[in-house]
């Protein structure tokens, strides 16, 4: 359940957003969000390696997610780390995706996507 | 990619992630390189080079932008986990003055200060505006009047000739065609020798009849100057053929005059049509043929005595008969360009021999002490402006100096008014550096806010000097604002900004900051000592020091223990007037501008 204090945070920018959405199906490492993100928003220059890891440490700052200290599953996944969202930020994200949706309904309201 | 591609591009990537800080490229940075280098390959798959390329391009600018950003963030972090002020400052200060961030702080305090002792700020303002203004609107005109050198190619060649009859006492007498071509030919310290002379005549055949002003010069004077003509065609030999002996205009026989357009005339009379030239209008009732326009802006300067309209509105070829005429009918005035290496004394030799036969032949001239005299032609042409230029420069000049040593005077009388400000934050850990670099920015900012005004005042300035201008300022027209002065000024009043001294600087201050605050325990509301009061006095007495000491006081760069022992000596030397109406300081006054 997101509380007034997880408001507090909102609203998220739209790359801490996507990192953390990215990290809901599970512990990943950079190049694996950067792809999801990637899938998801179909632009293909839209996250590069300095603002990624610039948000992945300020997340990882504010406690929202947090670096895993096992190594990678496989040899060439070696220099990799893996992150993994925590509860915080798992109800600051829903949070954030209340606070959009109710923007969303805004919008259909007044027919900007069409009458729902 | 290939191997060698892949290892450039690493390398120039790791390069950029410099920007971040070092911890955070500890991290983070294998990992960036690598999924940068992965994207990168992905790109240039989908998109070929240019879809590399752009990745490149993007990447290097995200990457650029971010490891600044990071660090603005540590920077700013660090200072808000630093424990008391006094270890802020001290932290600051070992941090090598602790960079753009406490300087910007500085700087905001400075103008807070500033602003808050407004009367102080305004009149140092004020003051240093005025020195700069007046100084850079001199100089402005100055410039283009004195220091360029003439539109013309070569200008330190070319002199003027005048005659002079020295028994009539006239000085710029014009020379006959028969002459000129003596003192050409004769000459060997010429190059080459030019004539000129104007009058007014009226412009018919293609339109509304004007008055026009004509320069009527022998064909080589634009080539002699390297003047060409931006449209058409410059004169040759030819167009100053003489006419048929006895010809006049108007009769049959008679050559066309051969004329070129000014480039004003060109425009406001042909609407810079580029099909003016082959066509025929008629100068003075006689026939005339324009083969060219000249350049924008071009004028043959002469001096004011030549009395030779400046503002020609069309040239044409003289037709004269350099054989025939008499010796009598002076109607050039010579232009000429020395030869390489050669002198204005060689050529004066010269043509004095060259005159003294003339005076042989034509007793006439050697009644009226004909001489023939050389002028280099930038000076002759700037000879009647100059004298008053220079004089105008120089009091500018003492009133720049005036406006430093009066303001230096007055950012010494508001420092020992601040004593205590300075005391209590040297206490509270501002080490010296700290506190001279506030004083720095201080005067810096005051110095570069007058500069900017003084820029202002000067732009306005030129104009109004311009609006006193007689008429027969050569080149005027060249000047306009000119940044090398402010330059000039810039160092000036950053010099003045290091003069300033204040007490903090002196090797005692420690001792004396300990002084000033157990040793008078005095708070900041309680009326001011006697002693303090005294020292209040003396700075009053200060400000009504003469000029003539005030800037020996600034100009002399004295430092340390010769610095006081020269200010104790100028602090009883009788000319430091104590005026009855300087009150000693108010109370209030010590703490003004105190903030902490």
């Amino acid at each position: 359940m997101a509380t007034s204090e997880d408001g507090d945070f909102l609203p998220l920018t739209p790359v801490a957003f996507d990192i953390l959405l990215s990290l809901l199906g599970g512990e990943a490492h950079g190049y694996a969000i950067m792809r999801s993100v990637q899938e998801r928003t179909g632009a293909e220059a839209s996250l590069h390696a300095g603002t990624l890891y610039r948000a992945l440490a300020r997340l990882v700052e504010t406690g929202w997610i947090e670096e895993l200290e096992r190594a990678g599953s496989d040899e060439s996944d070696e220099r990799r780390r893996y992150y993994r969202v925590t509860g915080v930020g798992r109800r600051v994200a829903r949070a954030e995706a209340l606070r959009l949706e109710n923007q969303l309904g805004a919008a259909r309201a007044h027919g900007l996507l069409g009458r729902a | 990619m290939s191997h060698r591609r892949r290892a450039v591009t690493e390398r120039l990537y790791r390069a950029l992630l410099l920007t971040y800080p070092e911890q955070f490229r500890e991290r983070h940075g294998d990992e960036m390189t690598r999924l940068f280098l992965e994207k990168g390959v992905d790109a240039r798959r989908r998109n070929g080079r240019a879809g590399a390329f752009v990745h490149w391009l993007s990447g290097a600018t995200d990457a650029l932008r971010n490891g600044v950003g990071e660090r603005w963030n540590e920077s700013r972090q660090s200072r808000r986990e630093a424990g008391t002020p006094t270890a802020n400052a001290r932290r600051t200060n070992e941090r090598g003055g602790g960079g753009m961030d406490s300087v910007l702080k500085d700087l905001k305090y400075a103008s807070r200060t500033l602003l808050q002792n407004r009367g102080f700020s305004v009149v140092a303002i004020v003051t240093i505006a005025l020195g700069i203004g007046a100084n850079t609107a001199i100089f402005s005109v100055v410039r283009a009047v004195l220091l360029q050198p003439l539109p013309y190619e070569d200008p330190q060649e070319l002199v003027l000739l005048w005659g002079e009859l020295r028994n009539r006492g006239i000085t710029h007498f014009p020379t006959s065609p028969p002459d000129f071509v003596d003192f050409r030919d004769r000459a060997d310290a010429l190059e080459d020798l030019a004539g000129v002379s104007t009058f007014q005549a009226s412009l018919t055949g293609d339109g509304d009849p004007v008055q026009v002003d004509v320069g009527s010069v022998t064909p080589n004077l634009f080539s002699m100057l390297g003047i060409e003509p931006v449209l058409g065609r410059n004169f040759v030999e030819e167009d100053g053929l003489p006419n048929p002996q006895g010809a006049l205009p108007g009769q049959p026989g008679v050559l066309p005059g051969i004329v070129i357009l000014s480039h004003a005339l060109w425009q406001q009379r042909y609407a810079a049509a580029p099909d003016v030239i082959g066509r025929s209008i008629e100068i003075g009732g006689g026939p005339a043929e324009i083969v060219g326009v000249m350049p924008p802006g071009f004028e043959l300067l002469m001096p004011p005595t030549a009395a030779l309209t400046p503002n020609v509105d069309l040239w044409t070829a003289a037709r004269l008969d350099y054989v025939n005429s008499p010796r009598n009918n002076v109607v050039l005035r010579p232009v000429g360009r020395l030869r390489e290496g050669a002198t204005v004394e060689q050529l004066q030799a010269q043509v004095d021999l060259i005159a003294a036969d003339l005076m042989i032949d034509n007793p006439i001239k050697a009644t009226a002490g004909y001489r023939l005299r050389v002028e280099n032609f930038a000076a002759d042409v700037t000879a009647h402006v100059r004298p008053v230029l220079l004089a105008l420069f120089g009091a500018v000049v003492f009133v720049l100096l005036i406006a430093c040593a009066n303001v230096s005077n007055l950012l010494l009388v508001r420092a020992s008014g601040r004593d205590r400000e300075f005391a209590v934050r040297a206490a509270l850990g501002g080490t010296r550096s700290r506190l001279i670099r506030q004083m720095l920015i201080e005067s810096g900012l005051l110095a570069a806010v007058g500069a900017l005004l003084g820029i202002a005042l000067a732009s306005g300035g030129i104009t109004l000097l311009l609006g006193f201008q007689p008429a027969d300022l050569p080149r005027h027209r060249n000047r306009s604002h000119r940044w090398t002065r402010p330059s000039v000024h810039g160092r000036i009043r950053y010099r003045r900004g290091c003069d300033f001294r204040n007490g903090s600087r002196d090797p005692d201050v420690q001792v004396r900051t300990r002084r000033r605050i157990e040793g008078s325990g005095r708070p900041l509301h309680e009326p001011v000592p006697k002693a303090d009061q005294e020292r209040g006095r003396r700075c009053g007495g200060r400000v009504v020091a003469r000029p003539a000491d005030r800037v020996r006081l600034d100009g002399a760069e004295l430092r340390g223990t010769e610095q006081r022992a020269a200010w104790i000596r100028f602090r009883r030397s009788p000319y430091v007037q104590r005026r009855p109406s300087v009150r000693p300081l108010p109370a209030g006054h010590r703490s003004s501008g105190f903030q902490s």
